[in-house]
This record gives C-alpha cells, sequence and structure tokens, in this order.
C-alpha cells in the first residue's frame, strides 16, 4: 500500500523534498515506515535517527493527530515527520 | 488575511487585536486578557535580524481548536482566539495572539497563559532565527545551524 510522507522544517531541508508517496506492507505500523524512511534516505539516519532508540525528539503525525510509533497504518494515510515544534 | 468570526487562524499578514476581542464580544464578559507575542531583537545572546516562521498548516489549524476546546473545558471562561503568524518577520512584529474571555479576570488570566504554553508546546509551527551569526533553526529548547540558510 502506498502512504503519503511529509517533511517539515529542518527535516525538509535535510532530505530535500517536502512531500513523497512510499510503499510499504500491509499492516505496516508507524515505526516500520520509518525504518523504510532511514534506507531511502540515510540522511535520516544520520541527523535525524542517530542512535537506535533516539525517536524522543522526533514527532511524528498521521492525517493531522500526534500518533505512537505502534500505530499500524492504511492506504492513503498522510504520515508527517518533523522536529520538536518553536512557534510562539 | 481577515478571519471572518474564526476563533484559530494562522496569518500571514498583521493581527487586528481589536477585531480578535471583538469576536469574543459578550455582555457576561467582565475580563479579556490578551496575550500578543513579538519577535525580540536578542536571542540566546545573539542579535536577531529576523524570524522565519513555517507550519504544517492543515495540521496546526486542528491542534489549535483543539487547544481552544481543551481551554473551554479546562478552565471557566467563556471564548478563547489563538491566532498565529507565518513568515518573516522583523524585531518588534507580532507572532501569537492568544485572547481569552472570562466572566471574571482570574480564570481568563490562567487560560490564556495555559493556552500559550500549549501552542508553544505542539502546535506544528517552526521558527529560523535570522541572527549576526548566522542562521539557526530552533527545535523546542535546541538551536541547529541552518547550513543552507
Amino acid at each position: 500500500m502506498r502512504v503519503k510522507v511529509r517533511y517539515f522544517a529542518r527535516y525538509r531541508s535535510l532530505v530535500g523534498t517536502g512531500e513523497e508517496e512510499v510503499e510499504v506492507p500491509e499492516g505496516a505500523t508507524v515505526i516500520d515506515l520509518i525504518e523504510k524512511l532511514k534506507e531511502l534516505h540515510p540522511v535520516l539516519k544520520n541527523e535525524v535517527f542517530a542512535e537506535d532508540d533516539d525517536l524522543a525528539d522526533v514527532n511524528v503525525s498521521r492525517n493531522g493527530r500526534y500518533v505512537r510509533f505502534d500505530e499500524i497504518l492504511k492506504e492513503g494515510d498522510t504520515v508527517a515527520l518533523f522536529p520538536p515544534v518553536s512557534g510562539g | 488575511m481577515g478571519n471572518n468570526g474564526k476563533k484559530v487562524g494562522i496569518s500571514r499578514g498583521s493581527f487586528d487585536v481589536q477585531a480578535a476581542i471583538e469576536r469574543l464580544s459578550n455582555p457576561k464578559a467582565g475580563a479579556y486578557v490578551v496575550f500578543l507575542g513579538r519577535v525580540r531583537g536578542e536571542s540566546r545572546g545573539k542579535k536577531v535580524r529576523k524570524l522565519v516562521y513555517e507550519a504544517y498548516e492543515e495540521m496546526a489549524l486542528r491542534e489549535m481548536e483543539r487547544i481552544r476546546e481543551e481551554a473551554l473545558e479546562r478552565f471557566p471562561i467563556l471564548d478563547m482566539v489563538i491566532e498565529h503568524r507565518v513568515g518573516e518577520l522583523g524585531v518588534g512584529e507580532d507572532t501569537i495572539l492568544v485572547v481569552a474571555s472570562g466572566v471574571h479576570r482570574r480564570e481568563a488570566f490562567d487560560a490564556c497563559s495555559w493556552a500559550v504554553d500549549e501552542v508553544k508546546r505542539r502546535v506544528p509551527v517552526w521558527k529560523r532565527e535570522v541572527t549576526d551569526e548566522g542562521t539557526f533553526w530552533i527545535e523546542g529548547k535546541r538551536s541547529v545551524p541552518d547550513y543552507h540558510g
């Protein structure tokens, strides 16, 4: 199945695009998608997920809501990866 | 951007603070607490030239609406407006506006303060600081050099 992935702020600048479509197996979770994105974009592995368990600083949303990493994705979902926010 | 009665908004132009207050106008309200954030000319010891804000707009609007609804549940206030700007903002320009209306001032002060903290914690908006010493992405409390800036 295909999901849309969006990147914001510094992550967009690192990956070099704001949006892409990615193929993942049926039943894939958010963390499965992240593993796939690290393969597709080594810069994410090196600059964002520098250690295996270094997920605390990465925000992930699914269809406009913050999600847990074990949530199961559906065809057509929009998943966004972004750094800690800094509005205000 | 005109907000035409909307209670949350992302805008490219400056705020109309008076219009935001009027959107909450209610004869029951004896208190309107306004928080207006502006670009400060100094950050972490560096002289700031401007801030460049960007947002994940669809989600930012939904998250601002959730904060507004949560504020109405948590505090006995009457209503709330939350607005944030995006784009390039110079020193002294408005960045964020929160207005809380209440029967009395105490709950309006509390709700306004809480909502500003929540916006800063979870609404997907980011700023880059353009300073005399280079450009930096601000990520929560961290500051990361922007090598492309």
